[in-house]
């Protein structure tokens, strides 16, 4: 049994050829008599035996064509990207276009509303606003030397 | 400019399908079993590598860096092929007449014919239970089938020797265990 033990624990140096003559001669002896171990030993060998054939067996030739597909694969690929970087850039531009029809239609509907047809919506455009504006600043500005023109003469009247 | 670009990564994708096409394809087809699945897989990983050729810092042999670009693909179509449930149990290519399996390129160690008949029906048992071990035995005992040195295998597996190593023993002993109940 405890012979069993270090034979199936040492089954792999068995074939590496790391045990001493004495330690081989053991196991040999012991694969004799003993049907279980024999089995582990000869499925270890066998593993062993065919891991080595297949490394001794000579390479797989490539099925002819497979490079010719993997470039032109390639090639069409870097097509593809080409016309996509097209199509993205001509997007780029269309998109321009666009907002550019966008903001002329605008500025023309606006143009329309303040000369004719809408007076409430006139008011708003830009350049009545800033005239509105620049009066509304003038207004406050002359109430505001008024004022403090007569806050002056209270203080100077009131305190005397 | 950029023709220029795409030129010369056409002219490097050919020069590295001249040199590891073969490599690359033998290690997809021990890992799939099976011819078609290897081409696509073969075509998915060089023109990966063509898309990322400029990713490529060269820390490390570009076959590594090939190597690992396959072992993702196949990964990835197990997975794939898990998810939808594609099963696979037998690869049909011994339909092809033109091919032989991988077994009958193996060399005689049988002298006589009976026995030469018997050691080949093991080995093909061999060969099946190998793709039916768990993903990361498999793919350390099929670069170490691929002759592959163990620090290149490191490198690839982006894990130590020793890991290595250990690896492809505990499948070796997987292998043993299943063996057990043919004999």
């Amino acid at each position: 049994m405890k012979e069993c033990k270090f034979i199936r624990k040492n089954i792999r140096e068995c074939f590496d050829r790391t045990l001493s003559p004495a330690e081989k001669e053991k196991i040999n002896s012991h694969l004799k008599i003993c049907g279980e171990c024999a089995r582990h030993y000869s499925a270890a060998k066998l593993v062993e035996d065919t891991v080595k054939n297949l490394q001794t067996a000579p390479q797989k030739e490539v099925p002819i064509g497979l490079k010719t597909r993997i470039l032109a694969k390639a090639k069409s690929l870097s097509q593809i990207r080409r016309s996509f970087s097209i199509m993205l850039v001509s997007a780029k531009y269309a998109g321009f276009a666009l907002l550019l029809t966008i903001g002329l239609f605008t500025a023309v509907q606006l143009n329309i509303c303040k000369t004719g047809t809408n007076p409430a919506v006139a008011q708003y455009t830009a350049n009545d606003f800033i005239a509105h504006s620049i009066m509304q600043a003038e207004e406050s500005y002359q109430s505001d030397i008024l004022t403090k023109k007569a806050f002056g003469l209270i203080n100077a009247g009131g305190l005397r | 400019m950029q023709n220029m670009d795409k030129r010369e990564n056409i002219i490097k994708l050919e020069e590295l399908l001249i040199k590891y096409e073969k490599k690359i394809f033998n290690l997809l087809y021990s890992l799939s079993s099976n011819t078609a699945d290897a081409q696509d897989l073969a075509q998915e990983t060089f023109i990966k590598a063509y898309k990322k050729i400029h990713t490529f810092r060269q820390e490390s042999e570009i076959s590594t860096w090939l190597c690992r670009i396959a072992i993702n693909s196949w990964k990835n179509r197990v997975r794939y092929n898990s998810r939808r449930r594609i099963f696979k149990i037998l690869s049909l290519d011994f339909l092809n007449k033109d091919e032989k399996p991988a077994i009958n390129n193996i060399r005689d160690n049988f002298p006589e014919p009976e026995q030469e008949t018997i050691g080949k029906e093991m080995m093909t048992a061999v060969q099946s239970e190998i793709s039916s071990l768990p993903p990361k035995y498999k793919i350390a005992l099929t670069l170490h089938i691929n002759n592959m040195p163990y620090k290149e295998m490191a490198e690839i597996l982006r894990c130590r020797q020793g890991t290595v190593k250990s690896l492809v023993c505990r499948a070796k002993v997987k292998l043993k265990q299943k063996m057990m109940s043919y004999l």
